[in-house]
């Protein structure tokens, strides 16, 4: 076995979810890395010491739900700190979070909430992004979001958003492509122009998932396999973009481990194919 | 009572067990590998997991009408109240 | 206030509070049915944190009135952290008033008892402690040793069984035990040692000692407290024992530092 390395190699991994911890430490799938939800393993205690077994194995992506990067308010050093100690532990390969805000100063929404993409938010996320770059030593990738709406105060689309934030604070760029489906059925947003404002050289991971439908909107609930569309747009982005580490994202009604690793297997196919599909 | 008495006995112990550190360890450690997967009859199972945590939307539907239940049904009609009649509330 | 910031505190009191909504769209749908999925997240991860935290409750109540109950928590006591395992935490306190839950008295005291377990999962790892150090310690300074308990450990105190009814609970008892609720009052201590949260009844004099030294008294202190009361509490058994069990896992003494 080859020493977990200190950076997400190109290649497909998996959302790890609790119920397959024990299958993945005793098996060893040949996986590329894996992502878990970050404040899952804040503190100490079983779930970290699991996740230290598992890093000793893969590179570890701690992937961020809590951090409420837009929210109006100051950060919670709290969770940043808690953060801070969580990467030291675990020396992952990369860290990320979400383009979202949770607080708004009296209460908590436990969720990834959108906002108005304008010239002031913009440099209000960028200060966030810039103390918890400081603060974790290192850089951290934003990931787009699906909505369920959007606003009429934006002056931006989220692509031109993140292009900015970008380029502004040095972040790198998760791109989820299930939610950019999403909002394109949902929104109206326009897949093509997404991809196209979105600086390659700063795109540094993606993202596939299933959702589902209710009431004739898309709801992402990670809860089934990534779809056609998903995968043609996917495809878009491997030409556009370039290959980047892929995960396959399943959090809802959770299948048994080879499906997941079966849908990685067709996102690294999707990678080592790249260039047969350019015609 | 003997101040000295009792702690000359309660440090005796302590280095008695201070000779007895390094085997102890070896066996902690192989308790924490053997923890794997394991529920021991009255401690919860030291893999199990509080993963509060998804960035995924709800799967099902939180906010049906509440269809009120007002009275508790589970396990807490094994637990007799001793002065009134048992299990009165499950 | 910034302009987009009302949007947000707007969205945010269409989401818990059922607010309107106006700054919204939603191209495809009513906008009521975007706040709808938001409000079922917001309720349903709330919802999923406290039956993370109170497995136990959640069993002696049975998952009808556990969402019932959760749901009514949620609209008393918002979320205050944007990690889900901060949640829960006054769930004690909700149901010592809560008018469905009057016929369980026991149940406030088990919700306490089982936040304690929760905090004990996510705790603070711990060194072990110097043993050769510490059996090293001259006599003339023993009596003025402070313990320090693990960042784990909670004692919690209850006029009713307590941790007979969590235990009958735990994964793997057997579902057909009866407990009798007049069996009398039982103090819980909560710990984790290798990664597993354990809790055990303590005796009276046991809990007067570990509440001495968590309020910081020296060792001679609070073994004199309790000799007091009880005579033949036996300081050498449960100073080993705490030790082993991880229950003490650190001292404070200018011995240490030299």
């Amino acid at each position: 076995m080859q020493p977990a390395s200190h950076f997400l190699p190109v290649r497909a991994g998996i959302g790890l979810r609790a119920q397959h911890y024990e299958q993945v430490l005793e098996m060893l799938p040949p996986l590329g890395w894996v992502e878990v939800h970050s404040e899952n393993f804040f503190e100490g205690g079983a779930a970290l010491h699991t996740l230290i077994k598992v890093r000793e194995n893969y590179p570890v992506s701690l992937h961020g739900v809590g951090m409420g990067l837009a929210s109006p308010g100051p950060i919670d050093h709290q969770h940043l700190s808690a953060l801070k100690r969580l990467c030291d532990r675990v020396q992952p390969a990369a860290v990320s979070e979400h383009l979202c805000w949770n607080s708004t100063g009296e209460f908590v929404v436990n969720d990834l909430l959108p906002f108005p993409y304008t010239r002031a938010s913009l440099s209000h996320v960028s200060v966030r992004v810039e103390q918890v770059q400081e603060k974790i030593g290192r850089r951290l990738l934003i990931e787009n979001l699906s909505s369920y709406l959007s606003f009429a105060r934006s002056e931006m689309s989220e692509g031109e958003f993140l292009a900015e934030l970008a380029k502004s604070t040095g972040c790198g760029i998760l791109f989820d492509v299930n939610n950019l489906y999403v909002n394109s059925k949902n929104l109206g947003v326009d897949p093509e122009s997404f991809i196209r404002a979105l600086p390659s050289n700063a795109v540094m991971e993606y993202h596939l998932a299933g959702h589902s439908v209710r009431d004739g909107c898309l709801v992402d609930t990670h809860s089934d396999r990534v779809c056609n569309e998903v995968w043609d747009l996917y495809r878009l982005a491997l030409q556009q973009v370039g290959n980047r580490p892929t995960l396959i994202e399943w959090d809802n009604d959770t299948p048994d481990l080879s499906v997941l690793l079966e849908e990685a297997g067709i996102a690294q196919s999707h990678m080592e194919h790249r260039h047969d599909s350019m015609v | 009572m003997d101040r000295r008495h009792v702690l000359t006995a309660a440090f005796g112990s302590l280095l008695a067990m201070s000779l007895m550190s390094g085997n102890a360890n070896a066996a902690d450690k192989m308790n924490m590998e053997k923890c794997w997967g394991i529920a021991k009859a009255g401690h919860n199972d030291c893999s199990s997991n509080k993963s509060a945590h998804s960035c995924a939307g709800q799967a099902t539907k939180n906010n049906d009408p509440m269809d009120f239940v007002a009275v508790p049904k589970g396990t807490c009609n094994k637990i007799a109240h001793g002065s009134l009649e048992p299990g009165k509330a499950g | 206030m910034t302009a987009w910031f009302e949007d947000v505190l707007e969205f945010g009191n269409a989401i818990r509070n059922n607010d309107a909504m106006s700054g919204g769209i939603g191209p495809n749908y009513p906008i009521g049915t975007a706040l709808e999925i938001y409000r079922n997240n917001y309720r349903g991860n709330l919802q999923g944190a406290l039956g993370l935290a109170y497995p136990v409750i959640r069993q002696l109540v049975g998952d009808e009135f556990f969402r019932m109950m959760a749901i009514m928590h949620i609209e008393s006591r918002p979320s205050k952290s944007g990690n889900l395992h901060d949640y829960g935490a006054e769930l004690s306190k909700f149901l010592a008033s809560f008018p469905n839950a009057q016929e369980l008295p026991y149940l406030p005291e088990i919700a306490k008892l089982e936040w304690a377990c929760h905090m004990a999962y996510f705790a603070a790892d711990i060194e072990p402690i110097d043993i050769v150090l510490l059996a090293s310690i001259a006599p003339e300074n023993q009596d003025r040793l402070r313990f320090l308990l693990n960042p784990a450990c909670r004692i919690v105190r209850s006029s009713f069984p307590i941790v007979d009814i969590w235990q009958a609970h735990q994964p793997g008892m057997p579902e057909d035990f009866l407990i009798d609720l007049d069996s009398g009052p039982q103090i819980a201590l909560v710990n984790r040692r290798n990664d597993v949260v354990r809790v055990e009844a303590l005796s009276l004099p046991e809990s007067a000692w570990l509440e001495e030294i968590e309020s910081g008294a020296t060792l001679w202190d609070a073994t004199a407290v309790v000799l007091e009361n009880h005579p033949d509490f036996d300081l050498e058994s449960h100073l080993v024992n705490w030790i082993e069990q991880e229950i003490l896992v650190d001292f404070d003494h200018e011995a240490k530092e030299n």
